[in-house]
């Protein structure tokens, strides 16, 4: 590879979409490494030219179908504790809902946000908008929050989700 | 939301919980593939709608099989196409079957059909793989490079007026493009 091969990168394009470049045609006789980018261009030219049809949205709508809606309800919050370590560790808040306990840290780490928590009573997937874990065993588990509106948790089983604000955690937090 | 492979584990692990918007992203998300690669097999709409309904069918009863999720465009096509070529093979045995029974077994038949299933996924989920890196590209990089595979190319005098940018300079910014794009494809092994 050399500037040669740089030089004739776009007529290496050009051949991989079925033009002509004499420049490149003459080049790759000599140049194993710009025969082996062509073969690389050609591949992707192919495999972008194939065809991709969209289905009737009555085909959509149907497979859509096969999953029913689960349930979805707010749990109703009781905050038990709230401590936090302001600048030196994370904040964290326990609390209850109907049917489970849930004590979750909020970890700030450069510009992400992470939930680490442990989960009594419930078993399943917990999840925010960008991110979900498969709570372990042992209660477990640890989730990303993607930006300043992805404010709760969701605890996913089989036919219901269960939404977990975090209102009142960042709310505790700040104040 | 821009789809990334990097989130198909996510909305996969949601699906597999029974949450049905994280169904609903996937059948957007891979409903073409099934569909694209039905039609490739020859199917009509209406046929290719049947795979495609069979397909997510499938998926729904094995998402918690589904171990890798990167595995799941290619267990699409794979599904879509096996379907496709079987239903094919249904709705032509009225005509072939007198001479299937004269020049070729059932285990030479199903071995060319599973052969040709293969391929199609093949091509189908390379496509699709493609597709998504495409529109991970910035959004100057995919108007100039998406031209390439339309139906009816557009002249570089049609590229220019439509993106505001000298003929001369479309060439050279759209291999640039294409191979950010290729180095992007490669890194996920498309090439191997």
């Amino acid at each position: 590879m050399n500037k040669r091969c740089d030089d004739i990168r776009e007529g290496l394009v050009e051949l991989a979409h079925g033009k002509e470049s004499a420049d490149a045609s003459e080049h790759l006789i000599s140049c194993a490494d710009c025969r082996q980018l062509l073969n690389e261009f050609t591949a992707l030219a192919a495999a972008l030219r194939h065809p991709s049809k969209t289905p009737p949205l009555s085909a959509s709508a149907a497979a859509k179908g096969l999953m029913p809606a689960p349930s979805r309800r707010l749990a109703r919050l009781v905050p038990v504790t709230f401590s936090t370590t302001r600048h030196v560790g994370p904040s964290t808040l326990s609390f209850e809902c109907e049917e489970f306990k849930v004590r979750v840290q909020l970890v700030r780490i450069a510009n992400e946000t992470s939930v680490l928590g442990k989960v009594e009573g419930f078993q399943g997937v917990v999840s925010t908008e960008s991110d979900s874990s498969v709570i372990a065993n042992d209660g477990r588990f640890e989730v990303s929050l993607a930006d300043s509106e992805d404010r709760s948790l969701e605890f996913l089983r089989t036919g219901e989700v269960i939404v977990v604000p975090l209102e009142a955690f960042f709310d505790a937090e700040s104040s | 939301m821009r789809w990334q492979n990097d989130n198909l584990e996510h909305w996969l692990r949601r699906a597999c919980s029974g949450d049905q918007r994280a169904w609903e992203q996937l059948v957007d998300r891979f409903g073409a593939l099934a569909f694209s690669v039905a039609r490739r097999v020859g199917l009509n709409d209406d046929d290719a709608s049947d795979v495609h309904q069979s397909v997510f069918l499938a998926l729904y009863r094995n998402l918690d099989r589904i171990e890798d999720a990167k595995s799941l465009p290619r267990w699409i096509a794979t599904t879509a196409s096996r379907e496709a070529i079987r239903l094919k093979r249904l709705r032509s045995r009225t005509i072939n079957e007198s001479a299937l029974a004269e020049t070729v077994s059932l285990e030479d038949l199903l071995a060319s059909e599973e052969a040709e299933a293969e391929t199609l996924a093949e091509e189908g989920a390379s496509a699709h793989q493609a597709r998504l890196a495409l529109q991970n590209l910035q959004e100057r990089c995919r108007e100039l490079a998406s031209p390439l595979y339309d139906d009816e190319e557009p002249s570089y005098a049609e590229i220019s007026e439509r993106l505001g940018l000298p003929i001369g300079a479309i060439g050279p910014n759209r291999a640039r493009c294409l191979d950010k794009l290729r180095k992007l494809l490669s890194k996920e092994g498309f090439f191997q």
